[in-house]
């Protein structure tokens, strides 16, 4: 299954992904220029970062769209800088506005000055693109007001790490463990996120920039995310290669050590069929430590950065490409999946359900995360309640 | 959309497809809304503005297994605001959708852009529905009714239709269908032959509902929503005007209100007093303002999330029933304004959805959701169910503890 022939689309238009990734500045107020309908459907997503679900609109209808619509851009920016005072106004264009090729640079950049704080006018539309397509336009416009302000990524002295949005299932708790993780294996750790929890910048700092989540593959040599001993292993040194640190001692014995319990807990688990559903650097590290370290089945539905990072590194699970919901249920049937890492649309009878991926409806506890050392005890946690969870659950397909 | 048996596919966006199904998927499962396909079919920037709309055939074999699988009976596609805009003549599709699939395929032509209120989507929806409907020969008259109205398809107690079920059910009247959630294509065409269609939101009357009840006898009621004492009494009386019960349903509904009459007494007195403010759509805040009356809350301020032909004929006599004239009506309310009302009218308690609360986190207003709960606000029970929800709240209960679930005591 693939984008050309898959009928449910795993991702969302290029706004979705525009809002994720403001979704974690504060003081950024977002204006979908289009149908209110296309605002009133992504104020999830602030929702999802624990934010207050303010997605402005210019609420254009069909005669805006032959007259022009302007004007309800210009009010709206003013009324954004006056009401809100924001440090960025970000004007999210819909498939209608995207489709008609006004000129919206012209009016923004004088709006931009008389505001006074600067106005991004990024493309939305879901047929022109995704929602990786989208986080990428927002950190393309970030990296562009950032070099406008004189920073100068060579002589970089701080260690940032880029990708993730703080509206991803359990951002707070994975960036948490990513932080000890850095910390326990070189000493150090991220001085910045991007992007989650931050403010726009107003002044000059420069960066050491580590690529993940969603950018992961910028990198030269590319690293999925930190799920399990060896993916630890490896991201950990990725990161030591790139800002040239060694690895402590004390990482090389948790690591060593976890190695040992993970050989302990796959004598007692055996022929797992595991499906996940995630982006490609989630999906893929995830994928690989199951395939790997346990020696599970995998079946993955991704973005097309899962595709094709396996192409070049080897493959770690079988892999549909964008596919989701419904017809990545019945993907997963085939499969005779007994264990689903996912979003609440992958909520089944069929398998034990592992929330992983957004939207993750009606979680109420604490949820752990699965990467770094911690993670990784946490997941075999999981896997060794499984056994319980099957007696109180009607699974058709564990074994 | 919400039948067991139509499967509704999106031409244009992929956004469209993906953030509609994370509607129905969100609180679908809490309702007995079992997750169903919601597919796209994609098209690029060139294929707009050259009009092609043609499905890849492996998409088209796709679509046609998923519809097999899950047993559809009608495909119906939903254009974006682009193929709107590019006014394309989707007839060839529909043709090459049908033909591949060979299940009946229909054209919504309805996108944001084409209207700002849900219940031009809604009339188009029911439309497309009846209209396939009426293609068949008009069964015979009966004598039940039909609900009609999109609710979540819970026919459980607790909820909001079951609620409505149970109170029906009392007053000896015989519900044929419950129009569209969790329902069918058959039930569509078999409630044409129901003595009245009873709605609980009056958004969804228009052109459609009207046309049957001109040309096929289908009576409506139901502009006043069934919330409180006095709305509910007066949802039953029209219900007894569309029968011809010449008051008969009304005085058996005013003996059911009157032990709700006796519970409320206490709960009023320890309401006395109380601001409150109050969020709605057409049905609901009207509904929920009626309630407000029956407990002699004083509403402070109002808003209506979005206006429908029929508010001119609901709001004004629940308006006059209220101790006070609320000093701001809004409609179509920015968070900005209701961050105004948080901040100036010092509220004892908000009602609202569930994107205002965080307003009243920061002024620390006591909040209760009202488009997520799992104990119906509906009909004579529903004043009571309301109050004690204002009063838990009142005393320091979190009902939104977490962002995205709705605590209640069950």
């Amino acid at each position: 299954m693939d984008s050309l022939t898959r009928i449910e689309p795993l991702l969302g238009c290029q706004m979705a992904g525009i809002l994720k990734a403001a979704a974690a500045i504060e003081q950024v107020v977002p204006i979908v220029h289009g149908p209110m309908g296309c605002a009133s459907g992504h104020r999830i997503i602030p929702l999802f970062a624990g934010r207050e679900p303010l997605v402005a609109t210019t609420a254009l209808n069909e005669m805006n769209m032959i007259m022009g619509a302007e004007d309800r851009l210009r009010s709206a920016i003013l009324q954004a800088g006056e009401t809100y005072q924001p440090d960025l106004i970000l004007v999210i264009l819909s498939c209608a506005t995207s489709l008609t090729g006004e000129i919206h640079n012209t009016i923004t950049e004088p709006l931009s000055r008389q505001t006074g704080c600067p106005v991004f006018v990024l493309d939305g539309s879901g047929i022109v693109g995704d929602e990786i397509g989208g986080y990428r336009a927002f950190y393309d416009a970030f990296r562009d007001l950032e070099a406008g302000m004189g920073i100068d990524a060579e002589k970089a002295n701080n260690l940032e790490l880029t990708g993730l949005s703080a509206a991803d299932f359990g951002c707070g708790e994975d960036v948490a463990v990513l932080q000890d993780t850095l910390q326990l294996a070189i000493g150090c750790s991220f001085d910045r996120i991007l992007f989650h929890n931050i403010t726009m910048p107003s002044s000059q700092r420069n960066y050491r920039t580590i690529h993940a989540g969603r950018l992961w593959l910028d990198s030269d040599h590319p690293c999925p995310a930190p799920f399990g001993a060896q993916g630890t292993l490896a991201w950990a040194e990725y990161i030591s290669r790139e800002i040239n640190q060694p690895l402590t001692q004390e990482f090389h014995q948790q690591i060593d050590s976890l190695q040992e319990d993970i050989q302990q807990c796959c004598s007692a688990l055996e022929n797992l069929r595991v499906g996940i559903e995630a982006e490609s650097w989630w999906g893929v590290g995830l994928a690989r430590f199951l395939d790997e370290e346990f020696g599970f089945s995998v079946c993955l539905s991704s973005d097309h950065a899962a595709m094709q990072y396996q192409q070049q590194h080897g493959t770690v699970a079988t892999t549909f490409t964008d596919t989701g919901n419904v017809e990545l249920v019945h993907l997963f049937q085939s499969f005779k999946t007994d264990l689903v890492f996912g979003s609440s649309y992958l909520h089944h009878a069929d398998w034990i359900w592992q929330p992983f991926w957004q939207p993750v409806w009606h979680v109420v506890d604490e949820q752990k995360s699965f990467m770094g050392i911690k993670g990784a005890y946490n997941m075999l946690e999981l896997l060794k309640n499984l056994e319980r969870q099957n007696s109180v659950t009607t699974q058709k397909h564990f074994k | 959309m919400g039948l067991e048996d139509v499967l509704p596919v999106v031409l244009g966006a992929r956004g469209c497809a993906a953030h509609i199904r994370f509607t129905k998927i969100a609180w679908g499962g809490d309702f007995n809304f079992s997750p169903c396909p919601l597919p796209f079919i994609e098209v690029s920037r060139s294929d707009v503005i050259h009009g092609n709309y043609q499905v890849m055939p492996a998409q088209l074999e796709n679509l046609r297994n998923t519809a097999h699988k899950l047993k559809y009976r009608l495909i119906a596609i939903m254009s974006n605001d682009d193929v709107l805009l590019s006014c394309a003549d989707l007839e060839p599709l529909r043709h090459q959708v049908q033909e591949a699939t060979q299940i009946p395929t229909e054209i919504l032509e309805i996108s944001p852009l084409a209207g700002r209120n849900q219940w031009a989507g809604y009339d188009r929806a029911l439309g497309l529905l009846y209209r396939h409907a009426l293609k068949k020969p008009l069964p015979e008259k009966n004598a039940g009714i039909n609900m009609v109205g999109w609710k979540w398809p819970s026919r459980e107690r607790k909820h909001d239709i079951g609620a409505c079920l149970a109170l029906l059910e009392k007053l000896d009247i015989r519900v044929n269908h419950v129009i569209p959630g969790g329902s069918s294509l058959s039930a569509v065409h078999d409630s044409l032959a129901s003595r009245a269609n009873l709605l609980w939101c009056p958004s969804y009357i228009g052109e459609t509902l009207e046309m049957l009840e001109k040309e096929y006898d289908l009576p409506l009621a139901g502009y006043t929503p069934p919330y409180g004492l006095e709305g509910t009494t007066t949802w039953i009386s029209e219900l007894d005007s569309a029968l011809g019960c010449q008051d008969e349903l009304v005085e058996k509904a005013l003996h059911l209100r009157e032990r709700y009459e006796q519970e409320l007494g206490p709960l009023r007195a320890q309401l006395k007093g109380v601001r409150g403010f109050v969020s709605g759509g057409p049905g609901r805040l009207p509904g929920l303002l009626s309630i407000m009356a029956d407990l002699g809350v004083d509403v402070v301020a109002a808003a209506l999330f979005w206006p429908h032909p029929s508010s001119k004929r609901t709001f004004p006599p629940i308006i006059d029933k209220l101790p006070n004239v609320p000093k701001t009506m809004l409609v179509a309310p920015s968070l900005y304004e209701l961050e105004e009302i948080a901040e100036n009218e010092k509220v004892d308690f908000w009602l609202g959805g569930y994107q205002e609360q965080h307003a009243c986190k920061r002024h620390g207003i006591p909040f209760i959701p009202i488009t997520v709960y799992t104990k119906s606000h509906q009909c004579y029970e529903g004043v009571v169910t309301v109050a004690e929800k204002i009063l838990k709240a009142l005393s320091g209960f979190d009902f939104v503890a977490n962002v995205f679930q709705s605590i209640e005591d069950e």
